[in-house]
């Protein structure tokens, strides 16, 4: 069964609340290429997990807002798919779900202002219907992207860094990832009035899910055939980023030295066989546990909401993350 | 003018700014003059004409990072400038709520929606923003000279 069918929800719903962002601004003419081309992305797919994180929730909320909730659910995908339409054309990639990225459709402007008007968007529409201050300012500050942007800061700083320590690793990864994911959760238990203690460990729960998320992306990128990633395997440390595999597999003395001689300007030989190397080691089990170990934590903390019926939407999304989809 | 307000802003905003950015406020003076001639119209504590003037700066930073990009191919450049941008159009969003500038924020958000929208369909019609200040100062000056009043 499908994550949507197993939490049930309808994700037409949800897509048609996310296209309503752009289709009711009365800003945006409905023919405008602007707006073509945000509903092109809507509806290029998409998984829409940060939606419904949201929805999820606010069912630990004695009072949900249905229509807050479902707003902020959107907001949630729009400000995830502002981030990828900017990353591709900071990675320069051509495709994004199987079609053209936008700044290969629109120019690198056209694309840089096309994600900004969807952050911008965002910031418009909670400001305007947030009519409690306290709430306005959770909402806004919580969906602010400067963590974001910290984390991908981080990640360009340590380029072929091979001293860049584990928990330098982690810290970009949760502000790079989790922390948004944490934020959908919580954000959407306090629309539905959900105290402050059940909303943290929401919180708590999202952000290990991120980072195992992001942690099984890592490993991924060393697993997953050319053809299935679009890209040759390795392409992290290719592009510089030294992620969890390479970190472990720096710890083995024999292979360090091949892995520091690793630069921009090193040959695809050379990478080829420091990937191979590196997926023939420990590193790429090392790196799994430390993702299931974060899956175990977030396991801990469904089971101390267990007297929520909503626990089990929450067994759902671990069981989803962790690859074990019913 | 008086310059020390500018220099002030251009400091204050420096020091919020995450040192991990990277980001150095080196937008030209003469683009944040024409707000802090206007800032000094109006009868407020100049803590407060060195936040609002520092958020203003931190937008037209924004807008300038970006409205550089298309000529640079892809690398360490462009990538800087995208994420300079990105980090400043939120990061005003930030200092509002810090500085508890809710009004404006409410002001502004719809004005910094519309700039993108021009700016996406190439006609960038930036000198809005000033306007948007302009309003924002007069309707901020009529609420406290009501409430004043009262």
């Amino acid at each position: 069964m499908k994550l949507e069918e197993t939490l049930n929800i309808p994700l037409k719903t949800v897509d048609r609340e996310i296209e309503n962002m752009v289709k009711y601004d009365r800003d945006v003419p409905r023919s405008s290429q602007l707006a073509k081309a945000i509903i092109e992305l809507i509806r290029s797919g998409g998984k829409r997990i940060r939606p419904l994180m949201v929805i999820v929730g606010s069912r630990f909320g004695p009072d949900p807002d249905e229509k807050k909730v479902w707003r902020l659910a959107a907001a949630a995908e729009f400000i995830h798919a502002a981030s990828l339409i900017h990353d591709d054309i900071i990675d320069d990639s051509p495709m994004r779900r199987g079609q053209k990225a936008m700044h290969i459709k629109l120019g690198v402007s056209g694309a840089l202002h096309v994600g900004n008007y969807m952050s911008a968007r965002v910031i418009e529409l909670i400001s305007v219907y947030s009519a409690e201050q306290e709430k306005f300012v959770y909402d806004l500050s919580s969906l602010a992207t400067t963590k974001l942007c910290l984390g991908e800061y981080q990640q360009l700083a340590h380029l072929f860094d091979y001293d860049v320590t584990i928990d330098e690793y982690l810290e970009k990864s949760k502000n790079k990832t989790a922390q948004l994911m944490a934020t959908c959760l919580q954000i959407g238990a306090k629309a539905a009035g959900t105290d402050t203690e059940t909303a943290e460990l929401l919180y708590r729960f999202g952000e290990k899910l991120g980072m195992s998320f992001q942690i099984r992306d890592d490993v991924l990128d060393f697993t997953q055939s050319a053809e299935k990633l679009g890209k040759p395997a390795g392409s992290d440390l290719r592009s510089g980023q030294v992620t969890l595999p390479v970190l472990f597999a720096l710890q083995d003395e024999t292979l360090a030295p091949a892995i520091r001689a690793i630069s921009a300007d090193s040959p695809a030989e050379e990478v080829d066989a420091v990937v191979a190397a590196i997926q023939a080691s420990g590193a790429l089990e090392q790196t799994e546990a430390l993702s299931r170990q974060y899956l175990a934590e977030a396991q801990d903390i469904i089971h101390r909401l267990s007297h929520y019926p909503a626990h089990r939407d929450l067994q759902a999304l671990l069981e989803y993350f962790s690859g074990r989809e019913k | 003018m008086n310059p020390k307000l500018i220099e002030d802003a251009y400091r204050l905003l420096q020091g919020e700014l995450s040192p991990e950015t990277g980001i150095i406020v080196d937008l030209p003076y003469p683009e944040a003059a024409p707000l802090a001639t206007l800032l000094e119209q109006y009868d407020m504590p100049q803590v407060r004409q060195c936040r609002l003037l520092s958020i203003y700066i931190a937008i037209k930073l924004a807008l300038q990072r970006h409205s550089e990009c298309s000529s640079l191919a892809p690398g360490e450049t462009l990538t800087r400038k995208v994420l300079d941008g990105d980090y400043l159009y939120s990061f005003y969003v930030e200092l509002c709520l810090k500085w508890e500038e809710f009004n404006l924020l409410g002001h502004l958000a719809p004005i910094i929606k519309q700039l993108q929208i021009k700016r996406a369909q190439g006609h960038p019609e930036d000198e809005r923003l000033l306007k948007a200040w302009e309003r924002f100062l007069q309707l901020d000056n009529n609420r406290s000279t009501a409430s004043q009043a009262m």
